[in-house]
């Protein structure tokens, strides 16, 4: 059982920046000094090594090789169906690849399950925020602390692990108050306006801290106006979490104002890497995305400057 | 091993019936995208009237069968219009829930005396039948029921796949069925197709009803309707629900398989064992198109029963909190008092033991409250572990184990059998995972509660009370003090970090797994956990009976306790007391001595039908509604704080609608 050996010692290792949030008198567990911040992890956060995944006949990814270095936001562009959301299911473990590794912290997590992924500092935010409908925002932000301290499921049931419960709870009233969520902290989350619920999700995310978020169209169905108060958060937040960012966004300006590096892709294959600069003025980018003539990225970048 | 040209043969012609019944089970899934565990009783009430009419009417076979498979096409087709449709867009897992209940309702032609042949008739003419011939081809002896299944169901499902290939109706049931939107759009009815769907499910049940009885050596009631499902889903699976041909010709194969098994092993049942083993094969094996099928549909659901949390200032209120305290010590007062109470004779000990098997029925309510409420699992096989447990416990006591240990030991006993039975949760979720405890339940009425090295006595297993336990009532408040105590239990584990782990992968298993929490760890402790109470409600079922058999664990009352746990509402621990109080409890004080059946199949299927279509949030929701216009007024009184958002109770809506009277302005 591999994976179960992996799990302590990574939980262990990267315990630090929400434990700090929650800044109780509470015993720590005892962290070993391996690492002070996550900038100055010493392993890449990620890397995806020859990458193929096949859906029946179909190359959904085919041999894809990607780095997210530390502290680094990546884009990841391309049209619908070229194969970003089916790679970052295989990096969050819910597609297992047919060839190719991944590495996340330089651990070798092909074949591990999802749920092992977030000791080891991955953490993600899906499309809907659709979260937990059923758990009042008190336990959403509970369930999302769950890598920091895991409970494991019989200890729970038996009401051992007392002591992690109650950190773990003052944690969240902090996170709580932070975020402005105090009036909502009893109501179901399935209750909440969309808006709320977004906000949530990025305590969810402040709560989990990861070392390298996946972020899979944050603006996806929210207006206009709102998407663009989101660069600034998203800033704001790596700043705080000091993480590395994997994004999928369709909004041009705003992937191309964040990111260090781009990734576009197209039928499963990255066609070009680069600075945004870079990618934005790539011939073959141009012709299968961005469209086939200079007009679309002008309109594009017009469309960005008139924000 | 005997395989003869004789064998396979029979079991062929018996296979047929299952493919009919597959078939009509996959277009049924296939428009719908649920499994109808109705299908096999939808036709039963034709059957019911063939008898009749030949039997006790005299009326030629002729005349009287078209009217009989009028009544079940009828019955098809007024289910569908006046649930099936009310319930389109609601989760996958609530539409099949109604149809548990649906055949559950479908049962009562069978046990309405007016409507049913003689029995003593049919014993000895047999079920009418148009033509009497036999046909001896060597070993092979085949007699005029078989004939009739031969003649009618190859030609029945010819025309079937003629009519869906060729002719425009056919195409526009397919279309609506790979492409409700699109077809919607090429101005196709979707509903409308959805009637005809049921309508030719009907024909088929139907058809399968009237040539299935003559081959029913005994018209017992429970298990039959379910060992036949079993065996047509076991052929719908291995189709992937999906292919129409494949289904049909494995349903011929399980016969055949079910024939050679017999054939070589006729003493034991060892062919539940073979069907339950192609049953999970089928699941196992197409897992990953039966779950893709059903992602998009909901693999777990919120039946939402449970109480919107007060806001904490309110919470803490004396008032609020003394409301709460008030009436728990009340109503357990009241029930602990109850058998000592000379009210409607509940002091006899004949009332006091039917009051201890409301105690078993609340346990397995808090049981499936956890399952199905907090899990999302729904678990067709509850009361099989309740059987579990009163196998368990006489074997224990035999070994002379004493009275107090014997419950901790046949939890555990529980809690291994569950977890075997939720293991295929690791693969399969939502309805699915339904059918799989469904399989168990067959498995454990048709074949585990009858082996003699499990159960010891075949004549039946007895149980002797200890001295403590010596009076009725002693084992009423052995049963009243264990639903007290998980109630206390199951409330705790609710506010664990395990307790909402287990809502967390219910809403929303993807987000919960990024989270690092197990889906699949949550999911089998659920099993685990409702295993133990519904073990240990088996223990408490056994010393209230002392003599039971495997027949007492039929798969229907374990449809009957969704039912029950629907009617109180599901994921609310008031909610699971009140369903077992309402459908058992109640009834008591108006009854003699015994429970009628049909009473029960009444009060279960049409007020858990009622439940779905009316109150979702089943009877706790009432009582959620009445706790909330109280603490709203103990609030305004208080010091004026805002009332938390007050609703109209649904029932009062519906009563004024009913009554024809506009509505209260709130």
């Amino acid at each position: 059982m591999s994976p179960r050996t992996a799990r302590r010692p990574a939980a262990e290792a990267v315990i630090e920046p929400a434990t700090e949030a929650a800044a109780d008198p509470a015993p720590q567990p005892p962290a070993e000094p391996v690492v002070e911040t996550p900038v100055e992890l010493p392993e890449r956060p990620l890397s995806v090594e020859g990458l193929t995944v096949t859906f029946g006949g179909v190359r959904a990814v085919d041999d894809v090789w990607l780095t997210v270095e530390p502290g680094e936001t990546v884009g990841l562009i391309g049209a619908n169906g070229a194969g970003k959301t089916t790679l970052m299911d295989c990096v969050s473990g819910y597609v297992t690849p047919q060839r190719g590794a991944i590495r996340l912290f330089g651990e070798d997590v092909t074949h591990h399950a999802p749920e092992l992924r977030p000791y080891l500092g991955l953490g993600r935010s899906f499309q809907d925020a659709r979260l937990y409908p059923g758990l009042t925002v008190t336990e959403t932000l509970l369930v999302a602390l769950e890598r920091h301290a895991p409970t494991g499921l019989f200890a729970g049931l038996l009401g051992l692990g007392g002591t992690t419960e109650r950190v773990k709870r003052a944690a969240v009233e902090e996170l709580v108050g932070m975020t402005g969520l105090g009036d909502y902290a009893d109501s179901l989350t399935g209750e909440l306006s969309t808006g709320t619920r977004r906000v949530v999700d990025i305590a969810c995310i402040l709560a989990q801290a990861p070392s390298l978020l996946l972020l899979d169209e944050p603006t996806a169905g929210i207006a206009q106006r709102e998407t663009e108060a989101f660069g600034p958060l998203l800033r704001r937040l790596k700043e705080q979490l000091g993480c590395a960012i994997l994004l999928i966004e369709h909004d041009m300006p705003l992937i191309m104002s964040l990111s260090d590096r781009v990734y576009a892709m197209e039928s499963g294959r990255v066609i070009a890497e680069g600075t945004p600069a870079e990618v934005k003025s790539d011939p073959r980018v141009v012709a299968s995305y961005l469209g086939s003539t200079e007009e679309a990225i002008n309109r594009s970048t017009h469309a960005g400057a008139a924000r | 091993m005997r395989i003869g040209f004789d064998v396979i043969t029979l079991g062929a012609i018996h296979g047929l019936l299952y493919g009919a019944l597959a078939i009509g089970l996959v277009l049924i899934y296939r428009a719908q995208r649920f499994v109808n565990f109705a299908h096999a009783n939808l036709g039963l009430i034709s059957s019911v009237l063939l008898g009749k009419l030949v039997i006790d009417e005299h009326v030629p076979y002729g005349v009287a069968l078209p009217a009989a498979l009028a009544a079940g096409v009828a019955v098809a087709g007024l289910v569908e219009l006046t649930v099936i449709r009310r319930l389109f867009t609601a989760p996958r897992l609530v539409l099949m829930v109604a149809s548990i209940f649906l055949a559950q309702l479908l049962l009562i032609p069978r046990l309405v005396g007016a409507i049913n042949a003689d029995r003593q008739k049919i014993v000895l003419q047999g079920f009418p039948v148009p033509f009497h011939a036999t046909v001896h081809i060597g070993n092979l002896v085949v007699d005029s029921s078989d004939l009739l299944i031969v003649l009618v169901v190859p030609a029945l499902v010819a025309a079937l796949a003629a009519f869906l290939r060729f002719s425009a109706y056919g195409q526009a049931i397919r279309a609506a069925a790979e492409n409700p939107e699109a077809a919607r759009l090429a101005g196709i009815s979707v509903k409308r197709m959805s009637t005809l769907v049921w309508l030719i499910a009907g024909l088929l049940s139907a058809v399968t009803a009237v040539l299935h009885a003559p081959s029913e050596s005994t018209f017992v009631l429970g298990g039959t309707g379910a060992s036949l499902l079993v065996r047509a889903l076991g052929a719908g699976l291995i189709a992937k629900m999906t292919n129409l041909p494949v289904a049909f010709a494995a349903g011929v194969g399980i016969g055949v398989v079910e024939a050679i098994t017999f054939a070589n092993q006729p003493a034991g049942s060892t062919v539940e064992v073979v069907v339950f083993a192609v049953v999970m094969i089928g699941l196992l094996w197409r897992s990953r198109e039966l779950s893709r099928a059903t992602r998009d549909a909901g693999a777990a659901v919120n039946f939402g029963a449970e109480p919107r949390p007060l806001p904490r200032r309110v919470a803490a209120l004396p008032q609020v909190r003394q409301l709460t305290a008030v009436t728990v010590v009340a109503a357990t007062v009241l029930a602990a008092a109850a058998p000592l109470l000379p009210f409607a004779g509940l002091d006899t000990s004949a009332k006091t033991f039917l009051m201890t098997l409301v105690t078993v029925y609340a346990m397995v309510g808090l049981s499936l409250c956890l399952l199905t409420g907090w899990g999302g699992q729904v678990s067709l096989g509850q009361f099989a572990l309740v059987g579990v447990g009163s196998f368990a416990a006489a074997r224990l006591a035999a070994q002379g184990l004493p009275f107090w240990a014997i419950l901790p030991v046949a939890g555990l006993i529980g809690v291994a059998v569950a977890v075997l039975v939720g293991l295929p949760a690791v693969r399969i979720q939502g309805l699915f995972l339904a059918v799989a405890t469904m399989a168990f339940a067959v498995l454990a009425y048709g074949y585990l509660f009858q082996q003699p090295a499990l159960v010891g006595n075949a004549s039946g297993e007895f149980l002797s009370r200890p001295t403590v336990l010596h009076s009725e009532r002693a084992v009423y408040w052995l049963g009243l003090g264990l639903v007290v105590l998980f109630a206390v239990l199951i409330r705790n584990f609710r506010s664990t970090a395990a307790g909402r782990m287990l809502v967390a992968v219910r809403d929303n298993d993807r987000a919960a797994r990024s989270a690092g929490i197990s889906a699949t760890g949550a999911r089998l402790l659920a099993f685990a956990l409702s295993g133990f109470i519904a073990a240990c409600a088996g223990v408490v079922y056994a010393y209230a009976q002392q003599r039971y058999l495997s027949t007492n664990f039929d798969p229907d009352t374990s449809f009957t306790m969704v039912t029950m746990a629907v009617i109180g509402g599901l994921g609310s621990i008031p909610g699971a007391l009140l369903g077992a109080v309402v459908v058992f409890g109640i009834p008591i004080l108006f009854r003699g001595s015994e429970a009628s059946q049909l009473i029960q199949f009444l009060v279960g299927g049409a007020g858990g039908l009622f439940v779905l279509l009316f109150l979702p949030r089943g009877a706790a929701g009432l009582l959620y509604d009445a706790r909330d216009a109280l603490v709203a007024r103990i609030v305004r009184r208080v010091d004026g704080l805002p009332a938390p958002p007050r609703i109209v109770p649904p029932l009062r809506k519906l009563w004024h609608v009913a009554l024809g009277r506009p509505e209260p302005v709130q």
